[in-house]
């Protein structure tokens, strides 16, 4: 095969590679040997991976390659070639989360729950992909294993902390990658990286063999080029799990089927104030094309969002330094400076304070759902501004001078406070950098949102490019 | 109130009482992401919440 068929190969979004697999017109090997062919050309550029899996990625084409050869159903993600943020154990390999400290760890017994579903389904994972230390930040800057770089501009940014996922996505890499969403880590990332993101409702995925961040707000979501893509990764992801306590006891609501139908009367609102206050023009002018699409007229408020957020702030702080306590008192200087100065800070907060955060999340909750009565998709810009250069530490906003890697998901850490679901639509254009906007809905409607980033897809005003750094 | 000085003395007291040993100007430091801590919890501890709302620590949407 020639490098440019190889390249070819490695474009096909996870539905298409699926269909010519299944069909027989590509074989599951192609597929994998092309999308690792050229993340060994590319990713010195953009540094997505931080392990590539050869063999094993082989191994699972060849099995769905000898599925079909038996007359056998290889499942419906046949031969696509997929990526996990260094968080999901992955079995014989160690699971670093980003972390030096995690470089000795004990390797995985098996794959986490996302992961052996996507290779269940017929994915082939690739490999293990960059993040945050520990997912926290919004930046994919780390210290240990390099930064992240945004395949539409590489001095960049690719946003965080599942950067690496999205940006392996953008650069076309593999098809699909799974990310996770405690704060914004797949929202942020997708819309810096120009990718459609999905972070379900909290509950609906299992999170057995992720590493934690925050258990009270960790999510699994995962990041596409097309909406039917994002829609085929979430239906694999989907079912329950009797070994994830924190899983909801939820029937499966395929969104694949139905992506393509149309809502009749989908009732669209814009969040305002809050969503409005730091925005640069263009995270906000993203909002307004998309709301013109929607149909949307009303502005919305969320009730004391800002609350929300600095609640959301202090229970990541706390939690994540409670869950790091006996290793900050063991091996402080294991840690990425920045991160380990806010798990300490995190660990000193006092329960009564963060038993408050707990307590204020109920209010939150209720004071929120009744919205939904009126609305079934709430737009939200996804992050105040686009990709920064990697390296700057602050930004100016109108709050005054903000940290890139704490404020990055101004707008998206309420939402996920209260586990609301959202896609991310990514609005691209030649020249420009990528922007998203959070299509949030009530629990549960994953399909609903998935169904209207796909109106938007076909209408053209949500869009993937290719990054101009891949002309380069 | 928070002053710079209090929160490091809080961040160097406290370290001692969970046994983390902060390096030389750690305390400062934490001290400075204490300041940002505290100004969020702020936010939401002068809400005036009703007695009767409890932690949501077993999380259902």
């Amino acid at each position: 095969m020639s490098e440019v068929a190889a390249s070819e190969l490695a474009d096909l979004g996870v539905v298409q590679t699926a269909a010519a697999v299944r069909s027989g017109r590509l074989t599951a090997e192609q597929v994998v040997e092309a999308a690792l062919a050229r993340t060994e050309r590319l990713d010195n550029r953009f540094n997505c991976f931080t392990r590539i899996d050869v063999e094993d990625a082989l191994k699972c084409a060849r099995k769905t390659d000898r599925a079909l050869k038996r007359g056998d159903d290889p499942g419906p993600l046949a031969g696509v070639p997929f990526g996990a943020k260094d968080l999901y154990d992955v079995a014989g390999e160690t699971t670093t989360a980003g972390a030096r400290s995690r470089a000795n760890a004990p390797p995985a017994e098996e794959d986490a729950a996302a992961v052996s579903s996507l290779k269940r389904a017929g994915g082939a994972l690739l490999g293990s992909q960059n993040m945050d230390e520990f997912a926290y930040g919004f930046t994919t800057e780390n210290e240990h294993t390099g930064n992240t770089h945004n395949p539409h501009d590489v001095t960049r940014i690719a946003g965080g902390s599942s950067g690496g996922s999205a940006a392996a996505v953008a650069a076309g890499l593999c098809a699909g990658s799974i990310g996770s969403d405690t704060n914004g880590s797949v929202r942020v990332p997708a819309a810096l990286c120009g990718v459609f993101g999905l972070k379900p409702t909290y509950g609906r995925l299992s999170r057995r063999g992720v590493f934690p961040f925050v258990h009270s707000l960790d999510h699994v979501g995962c990041f596409a080029r097309g909406v039917a893509d994002l829609a085929a990764l979430y239906d694999a992801l989907q079912g329950h799990d009797p070994r994830d306590a924190s899983q909801a006891d939820r029937a499966v609501e395929f969104a694949l089927p139905g992506v393509n139908a149309a809502d009749r009367k989908l009732r669209v609102g814009t969040l305002g104030g809050y969503f409005h206050e730091s925005a640069m023009p263009e995270a906000l002018e993203a909002v307004d094309e998309v709301a013109d699409a929607l149909g949307a007229s009303e502005e919305v408020e969320l009730p004391e969002v800002e609350r929300a957020r600095s609640a959301a702030f202090v229970l990541s702080a706390a939690e994540g330094g409670s869950l790091h306590l006996h290793n900050l008192q063991r091996e402080p200087q294991q840690y990425d400076h920045a991160v380990r100065d806010r798990l300490i800070a995190g660990a000193m907060m006092p329960a009564g304070l963060v038993m408050r955060a707990q307590r204020f999340r109920r209010w939150f909750r209720d004071a929120v759902k009744p919205l939904f009565q009126q609305y079934d998709v709430l737009l939200a810009p996804a992050t105040p501004f686009p990709a920064q250069p990697i390296g700057q530490k602050t930004i100016r906003m109108a709050r005054g001078e903000l940290s890139v890697r704490a404020n990055a998901g101004l707008y998206t850490q309420p939402i996920s406070f209260i586990g609301l679901p959202v896609v991310v639509a990514p609005l691209t254009a030649p020249g420009r950098l990528p922007l998203g906007v959070q299509l949030i809905g009530a629990p549960w409607s994953e399909a609903r949102l998935i169904r209207a980033a796909r109106r938007l897809e076909r209408d053209g005003v949500a869009r993937v490019v290719a990054p101009t750094e891949l002309a380069a | 109130m928070t002053t710079p000085a209090n929160l490091e003395s809080y961040a160097t007291q406290t370290a001692r009482l969970l046994d983390i040993n902060l390096p030389r100007g750690g305390a400062a430091l934490v001290a400075a992401q204490l300041d940002v801590l505290f100004a969020h919890a702020r936010m939401f501890a002068e809400f005036d919440l009703p007695p009767e709302c409890e932690p949501l620590t077993e999380y259902q949407p």
